[in-house]
């Protein structure tokens, strides 16, 4: 007879997401959801399921708050009402080392919470007619070996499941994890229930399947929070083991690089229409520019124009302007700005011989990026992010559009002047204020003649 | 440089195409209603000739109707005399230029010329372009050659400041002072100024937060490995004082054994002691009263005729000895006596015959001398031996003799009588013990007999002193049963612990063993109470501590992580800023040291020409503001001049910079009705200053037609379109024919 089990970790419940800015809360909500609908699934008739295994995280603190709390619980209760089995391991996040822990305050009756800090003896039930044996541990830095030396099978007849929370030994992580090598820990055993990844993975040691569910939802905006999301259902009988995932989460994250050379992308628009082709309002998106630019833009503002169709966008900007042609345009200008751009295509020039002849070394790196970005920062200063407001193009008037004197004067520009020193008084004002507050002496003349202003 | 011919295609309103021809003049007049498309014809100049950045303007212009192309081409004649054709196809960004020469057309470019490209096509294109117009970059060449509507109505110092600076939007001024709010939004650092006191900024904030954060982190996770490690430290003492307790619970035990084990040794050992006294003690006792038993026995059996013999006895046994002997002396003479008196006979008188025995020798020898040898010898014996006897043979008083012989003897048989008679009383006096036998005997008797009486006595002393024969019996009967007692005792012990019984015989080892034990007890106790104390200690310290943070690992580090990304884009922004605004006004610098003269120096010229020479100079601040100066060196600032003066001092400069920045390519330059709000004075001056500036096309676009009167030839774009809308076919605009009559000033 087949024994069938949710296998589900990293829930992450009472996470609060603040990387999702305004989002965070509902995305907070999401995990809470996602857990309630794994737990449907496990008490789902048809599926069947005659045990939850959650390998760890189930919480995003060690000590939950007493609603989240009896939140879980109350799911928990749900499945032993319907006799089927749940059996926990603590995380890395929900560890069980920290004196106050909620493993250790709180009860859960009828549930197997694997405690054992070492390799111990395993909790073994019946289940139609075969024997099931579970083996756990709970990781607790220094009294817990690690790497893991791997749990103390019983020969006894029987189905075998080891539930582990930790990374495999070369895994980036916390130097807190617990750290097992698969080969010693799989060994006679049917199911390794892994957790601790937020990624779905899946190995197998000789006849023993190991699997990382992942997160029941992409916990932030890290690699392994993108893709498909939710718990595997595992399926144990004479024959083997079966693995079946099943999908639930209700947002996706997706983090696209977006190279500005080979996508062509040449303007703001075009970068804006790239990213808008990955729109979904249940996605989490973070867009990676690279790539040389030809064109500056304001990411803020592309940003802010299209978040309404996402969950949650964000954009960071990693391309670079040192090699580009429009660099090279402004080179040979008599003016400042080609002032500059030579100055600095000479340093970063110099930059990179050095670099060639002394090695990568990171102080020469730095400086290196330092004057990329400085490229960046000078010469967006002289460059319009779109058409200017007082040349010619803006003239050109839309479709079927007619201008009146005014707003041609008002396109034109007059007065874009007068509302740019407002507006730089405006934050000299603030500026000075909370520096008066503080003491500190203003010395510009602008901000005299701001003082002034303020005065009468 | 001058435009000679636009064409276009497709473009903007222009769908249908529109040709124009700039002719000869140098003043180009525009003229056409607003909507004509005179700027879209503007855009177009620029659009074929740099194409366009902007990939949404690109789009406005696609014509606005059906179009079969979206492309134009732009003929420019440069002051050398030469003639380029610039084309551009706008639907895929290719261009094509050549030079008209006198043999024709002759193409030197054709291939991509994407202002928003990288390709070396598009490099090659502009590096050309460059060499014709004097520019790269379509936003310095439109602001240095294009007059809009508001150009003449703004401080004149900005717009030069953003000529200069390339940029239509910002001066350098305005650049450097955007690049330190932006650097002091960051941080208080402040390496040009010096500023006493400021509250943190974004970096020192967030280098605060993170070091807080970081602080929060280590302190945390001090925190769990110690509650962690306490935790342990606690099990791990606890099961250690569990052992110990065992341990002193053994040794406690075994101590014990031993305790009462030896005590055991030494309850043997007195209780064998004891009995051993009470045994011989009552030994002793029963030995003595034997004693006296056989004693008594002794006494009846053997010695019973000295039972009634007082002290005296001794005395009368020597008494008896002494009479015996005096007896026995007395009898001894008698009897001598009498025989004597019996044997009693003449005695020879020896001595008498030796005497003359030896007078009859001396008489031999006398003859002997007398007579010789033989008769001498012969004489001699005869004489010794005949007289010797003679001289024994005269007589002694034999019956004196007998008579005392004879009373002597009478006298001992008297003595001897008496001596008898005392015996007997003797005899007598002892009961006739004394007659029985040999008095020693009887004696030696006696002597024992008081002997065995003596050692009775003595016997019966010694019991005495052993005291009541009760006591020492019960005493003995007790003793006897302890020992038993003690020795059973001891049976079981050994059988209990019968390593006992090995070192029981050694009793150095034995108290080297209860040290040992003693030892390990007292260190077992110490050892537990010390741990007790430890434990205790430990256990308020984990609550201690516990209590301090329990605060989410891996959230801290999250956050560590989120606010040193963060503080390092921060830090990289500084760091680049700083680079920016050192190189930038080192770039301002060196154009205020260099090219700000070489400009003061064209825009002096210029201005000279223009005014006639009132003015000799014109000098440039580092802010660019210019300074006027009069033949008589007095100086005067351009807010104090005239409207007029001050337009043709604002051409001047403009057209200085453009000559500046175009590598002195004499640019031409597009007027869209600059001098809508001039009147009619102002507009004279204009007009009179336009003419000054012979080597500069000017394309000027307005809708007012009171301009016509500028020059004798105009391009009437609404009679253009009206033409094109008639015929269907493209604009077609070239100069009017010169109108007749009116006398105008001929900008040519």
């Amino acid at each position: 007879m087949t024994m069938r089990f949710l296998h589900l970790s990293d829930a992450y419940l009472g996470a609060r997401c603040q990387e999702l800015g305004e989002r965070a809360r509902e995305r907070s909500d999401d995990l809470r959801a996602a857990f309630r609908s794994a737990i449907e699934l496990a008490l789902d008739p048809k599926r069947a399921i005659d045990g939850v295994f959650i390998t760890g995280n189930l919480f995003d603190s060690h000590r939950p708050d007493e609603e989240l709390w009896n939140f879980a619980k109350g799911l928990i209760s749900r499945l032993l009402a319907k006799d089927v089995r749940v059996v926990i391991v603590p995380g890395h996040h929900d560890s069980y080392a920290y004196k106050h822990a909620v493993w250790r305050t709180e009860r859960l009756p009828g549930v197997d919470l694997l405690l054992d800090v070492a390799p111990g003896a395993p909790v073994v039930h019946e289940v139609h007619g075969r024997r099931l044996f579970l083996y756990g541990v709970a990781h607790v830095p220094g009294q817990t070996p690690t790497p893991f030396p791997g749990f103390r099978k019983v020969e006894e007849k029987g189905v075998h499941v080891a539930l582990l929370h930790g990374l495999d030994l070369s895994a980036e992580g916390s130097e807190d994890q617990l750290r097992f090598d698969p080969a010693t820990v799989a060994p006679g055993f049917d199911y390794v229930a892994l957790g601790g990844r937020r990624r779905y993975a899946e190995n197998r040691v000789d006849e023993t399947v190991l699997v990382y569910p992942g997160s029941l939802e992409g916990r932030g905006l890290e690699r392994d929070d993108a893709g498909e999301k939710g718990p595997v259902i595992v399926e144990i009988d004479e024959g083997g083991v079966h693995i079946e995932r099943v999908i639930t989460n209700r947002k996706q994250v997706e983090l696209v690089g977006l190279d500005l050379a080979a996508e062509r992308i040449a303007d703001a628009d075009a970068l804006r229409d790239a990213v808008g082709t990955l729109a979904g309002r249940d996605k989490i998106v973070e867009v990676t520019i690279t790539g040389n630019a030809e064109f500056l833009a304001d990411l803020e503002d592309i940003r802010e124009e299209l978040a309404p169709r996402f969950f949650h966008l964000e954009l960071r900007d990693e391309s670079r302007i040192v090699d580009s042609a429009l660099l090279r345009k402004i080179e040979s200008e008599n003016t400042i700005r080609g002032y500059f751009v030579r100055k600095m295509n000479e340093r970063i020039a110099k930059l990179r011989k050095r670099i060639s002849q002394h090695g990568e070394t990171p102080e020469l790196l730095r400086k290196l990026v330092v004057h990329e970005r400085a490229m960046k920062l000078g010469v967006e200063q002289f460059i319009e992010e779109e058409a200017p407001a007082d040349s010619i193009y803006s003239l050109i008037p839309d479709d079927g559009e007619r201008v009146g004197a005014d707003e041609l004067r008002r396109r034109v520009g007059v007065g874009r002047l007068e509302e740019r020193v407002k507006a730089m008084l405006q934050h000299r004002r603030e500026g000075g204020e909370a520096e008066a507050s503080t003491n500190g002496n203003g010395s510009s003349g602008l901000k005299q003649a701001e003082s002034e202003e303020g005065r009468s | 440089m001058k435009i000679q011919k636009v064409k276009l295609a497709g473009f903007g309103s222009f769908n249908r195409g529109l040709e124009i021809d700039f002719g000869s003049e140098r003043l180009a007049m525009v003229i056409g209603r607003n909507e004509a498309g005179k700027s879209t014809l503007m855009s177009a100049i620029f659009g074929v000739l740099f194409g366009f950045k902007d990939a949404a303007l690109q789009k406005k212009f696609e014509p606005w109707d059906a179009h079969d192309a979206y492309a134009g081409e732009v003929e420019i004649a440069t002051a050398e005399g030469r003639r380029y054709l610039i084309k551009r196809d706008f639907t895929d960004n290719t261009a094509e230029m050549g030079e008209i020469t006198e043999n024709g057309y002759q193409g030197v470019f054709l291939g991509s010329a994407n202002p928003r490209g990288r390709s070396d096509e598009d490099i090659e294109y502009y590096a050309r372009l460059e060499g014709i117009v004097g520019f790269q970059d379509e936003g310095v060449f439109r602001g240095t050659v294009f007059m809009g509507q508001s150009a003449l109505e703004t401080a004149i110092d900005d717009q030069i400041r953003r000529l200069v600076s390339g940029s239509s939007s910002t001066d350098f001024k305005g650049a450097l002072h955007d690049l330190h709010s932006r650097y002091s939004e960051i941080t208080t650092e402040n390496p040009w100024r010096k500023k006493s006191k400021a509250r943190p900024r974004k970096l020192e904030k967030t280098a605060m937060h993170l070091e807080e954060t970081v602080e929060r982190l280590e302190k945390a996770r001090e925190t769990f490995l110690r509650t962690v490690g306490l935790e342990h430290e606690i099990v791990e003492l606890e099961a250690k004082q569990q052992r110990a307790k065992a341990d002193l619970e053994d040794n406690r035990s075994t101590l014990g054994y031993f305790e009462r084990f030896l005590k055991l040794v030494r309850d043997r050992e007195s209780a064998r002691e004891r009995f051993q006294e009470a045994d011989s003690r009552r030994g002793r006792y029963l030995e003595n009263r034997e004693r006296v038993v056989a004693i008594d026995k002794e006494a009846k059996e053997r010695y019973g005729q000295f039972a009634k013999s007082g002290e005296e006895f001794p005395e009368l046994v020597a008494r008896l000895k002494s009479e015996t002997r005096e007896l026995e002396v007395e009898e001894d003479g008698l009897e001598r006596e009498k025989k004597t008196l019996r044997e009693l006979r003449p005695v020879p008188n020896d001595k008498l015959g030796l005497a003359l025995g030896a007078l009859g020798a001396l008489a031999g020898g006398f003859v002997l001398q007398q007579f010789g040898p033989v008769p001498g010898g012969v004489s001699m014996v005869a004489l010794a031996v005949g007289l010797f006897f003679g001289g024994r043979r005269l007589a002694t008083g034999f019956k004196e003799r007998k008579a005392e012989l004879e009373a002597s003897v009478a006298a001992r048989s008297r003595a001897v009588a008496e001596r008898e008679r005392a015996i007997e009383e003797l005899i007598g006096r002892s009961g006739g013990v004394l007659g029985q036998g040999d008095p020693d005997e009887v004696l030696r008797d006696y002597r024992r007999f008081r002997q065995i009486l003596d050692e009775r006595q003595s016997c019966l002393s010694a019991m005495k002193a052993l005291g009541v024969w009760e006591e020492i019996e019960g005493t003995y009967r007790r003793t006897a049963e302890e020992n038993l007692r003690c020795n059973g005792l001891m049976e079981i012990i050994l059988s209990d612990a019968p390593y006992l019984a090995e070192i029981s015989e050694d009793p150095v080892s034995v108290a080297r063993h209860m040290e040992e034990l003693k030892r390990r007890i007292q260190d077992s106790s110490a050892e537990i109470e010390i741990t007790q104390e430890v434990v205790t200690e430990a256990k308020v310290e984990l609550a201690r501590v516990a209590g301090q943070s329990s605060e989410d690992l891996p959230a801290l580090e999250a956050e560590v992580a989120t606010t040193r990304r963060r503080f390092d884009a921060l830090e990289l922004d500084r760091d680049a800023l700083r680079v920016v605004i050192d190189t930038l006004e080192e770039c301002v610098e060196e154009f205020q040291e260099g090219d700000l003269v070489q400009l003061s120096e064209e825009v002096s010229t210029l201005f000279r020409k223009i005014t006639s020479n009132r003015y000799t100079r014109v000098t440039l601040s580092p802010n660019m503001d210019p300074m006027l100066t009069k033949f008589d060196n007095t100086h005067i600032h351009p807010d104090d001049l005239s409207q007029g003066t001050r337009d043709q001092l604002y051409f001047a400069m403009r057209i200085a910079i453009a000559k500046h920045l175009s590598a002195k390519v004499p640019l031409p330059f597009f007027l869209d009705d600059p001098f809508v709000n001039f009147d009619e004075e102002r507009l004279q001056v204009t007009r009179d200053m336009l003419e000054q500036i012979e080597e500069h096309q000017v394309v000027m676009v307005t809708c007012d037609r009171n301009y016509e009167s500028w020059n004798e030839r105009i391009l009437d774009l609404d009679a253009a379109r009206a033409e094109s809308m008639a015929t269907g076919a493209g604009v077609q605009l070239a100069p009017s024919a010169p109108r007749s009559g009116e006398a105008t000033h001929d900008l040519n």
